[in-house]
């Protein structure tokens, strides 16, 4: 079997016994994806109120939020449930817990990303395809982008979320930093991209690229611009690439904790 | 004896309070969630007035709009996470530690949150206050002596409310989806987002009949001038509430008390 063909059956693999995981505690399951439901709920509760006020802001419409929210939780929502220890890898550097990963005849960064999925985040999926349906017509060509815009966003969502984590690694304990970075990404894509202006803007499309996920709604689906999706393919494997070369970087400087556990 | 009573208290909330002040990382990380949300907050508003081109909504200046979303913001994030405290407590048999002690469980949390949200609020109203000078300007001068007693009851309240959802830990495996509706509640009914006066006519009616505004709503519009009920109104309307959750708190622990098994020693 070729080394592309193990790697696909170890990913699947891990997906399926996360699946398994997650069937084992089914009213768990529900009752976090409900409640994310409705955590994400409130926030179209707020824009909805808010565009009752405002119909139009700087071009932005009720539907352009919609879809916004849509692409960000649908990005966010499938990189919790595929990749679910993304957003503890802080933890895991703090406490020694990489260890069981370093043994293992597996690619680590990949092993300890999927070894882990988040319940909630099927709440997230479930909440981006619903707005799917009530904010645009359905077409083909609408869904096809949308697909590929929540892909491309937990990609680069992912890498930056990835690279604040790795920061455990210099700084030790850097989980309430780490997961602050993370906010900070989550919180500007889910703002239209025109509120902001100057250095806040060019931060947005630079450094915590946030921009390229919030500015999706106006320049994919008014019209795709090719010039755009090519560098948001671009800029995604470039902060992808990034956070996976300091993640590397950073665990030459990883120390044991010399935990012993054993993993079922 | 009233008075060595609340001394007992007393002595939790100045001992945990001196903790506040060693966690000093924790503390900066939370402010700088404050400081962010409050920026991205100011941006929205500020192109929402200028591209409406309107300088006044339902009494609202674009400053008054600001200097109220930082105290809200200010309230919400001071509330200290009672949830994994109390569930484990309830679940691990913590509590019943505390049936033969000469202090009341429900006392000894208050006085713990007590200290942790007067701090915090204390600190996000500062640094809020900041911010928001040097984006919006325009300094509200609040009537302090009004606004206190309403963060007050205000805090007190949100305890009793939490308090009374985390002690269904009792009964139900987990909380924590009641106590996310809650928190969601009470961040959009609430009025933490947007002042009433902003939604539409038949919401605002269910806000104003509900516990929720009581604890954001009613501190902010007083801050900024924009409540429409005398100050002795509303710190009655919190009253009554407090009142009313306290003894819904008081029966809850009661009956749990009364169920709770622990196994070992």
């Amino acid at each position: 079997m070729s080394t592309v063909a193990k790697t696909i059956r170890f990913i699947t693999g891990y997906w399926r016994v996360n699946w398994q995981g997650a069937m084992e505690f089914r009213a768990s399951f529900w009752t976090q994806m409900i409640t994310m439901l409705i955590n994400n709920g409130v926030w179209i509760a707020f824009w909805g109120i808010f565009f009752n006020r405002f119909p139009v802001v700087k071009g932005w419409e009720f539907t352009d939020v919609l879809l916004l929210w849509g692409i960000t939780a649908g990005a966010f929502g499938w990189l919790h449930i595929l990749f679910g220890n993304v957003g503890r890898v802080a933890y895991l550097i703090a406490n020694g817990q990489i260890d069981s990963y370093l043994t293992m005849p597996k690619n680590i960064l990949l092993h300890m990303l999927i070894s882990r999925m988040s319940f909630s985040a099927w709440g997230d999926v479930l909440f981006a395809w619903l707005l799917f349906f009530i904010a645009i017509p359905f077409r083909i060509d609408h869904l096809l982008i949308y697909i590929m815009a929540q892909m491309l966003g937990g990609v680069l969502m992912g890498a930056v979320i990835l690279a604040g984590q790795s920061l455990a690694f210099w700084i030790g304990n850097s989980e309430g930093l780490s997961f602050q970075i993370a906010n900070a990404m989550i919180t500007f894509t889910t703002y239209p991209i025109d509120i902001f202006q100057g250095f806040t803007r060019l931060l947005l499309f630079t450094l915590l690229p946030a921009g390229f996920i919030s500015i999706m709604p106006i320049a994919l689906f008014r019209g795709l611009h090719l010039s755009f999706l090519v560098m948001l393919i671009s800029v995604t494997i470039l902060f992808a690439a990034s956070s996976v070369f300091i993640f590397y970087r950073g665990l030459r400087r990883y120390e044991s904790g010399n935990m012993i556990t054993l993993k079922m | 004896m009233m008075w060595k009573k609340g001394a007992k208290y007393g002595a939790v909330f100045r001992i945990s309070l001196s903790q506040q002040f060693a966690y000093f990382y924790d503390f900066l990380i939370r402010t700088l969630f404050l400081i962010l949300i409050l920026f991205v907050f100011s941006r929205l508003w500020i192109t929402a007035y200028t591209s409406g081109g309107t300088a006044l909504i339902e009494g609202y200046t674009l400053e008054k709009m600001m200097w109220y979303l930082m105290v809200t913001e200010s309230i919400y994030m001071a509330f200290p996470a009672l949830v994994d405290r109390i569930e484990k407590d309830v679940k691990n048999g913590e509590i019943a530690y505390f049936l033969n002690r000469p202090i009341s469980y429900i006392g000894f949390q208050y006085g713990q949150y007590l200290s942790e949200a007067v701090f915090r609020v204390a600190i996000n109203l500062c640094v809020g206050s900041v911010l928001i000078y040097f984006m919006a300007g325009g300094i509200p001068i609040p009537n302090l002596l009004g606004f206190i007693p309403l963060v007050f009851l205000a805090l007190t309240l949100q305890y009793v409310t939490v308090m009374a959802v985390c002690l269904s830990s009792f009964w139900v495996e987990d909380i924590r989806g009641f106590h996310l509706v809650y928190s969601r509640l009470l961040m959009i009914i609430g009025g933490m987002m947007v002042p009433l006066e902003i939604f539409p006519e038949w919401l605002q009616h269910i806000a104003r009949i509900l516990p929720f505004q009581s604890i954001i709503y009613l501190p902010a519009s007083f801050f900024v001038g924009a409540h429409t009920e005398p100050l002795a109104t509303m710190l009655i309307e919190q009253g009554l509430w407090l009142v009313f959750f306290t003894l819904i708190l008081l029966g809850i622990y009661r009956l749990g008390v009364k169920r709770l098994n622990v196994n070992g020693g």
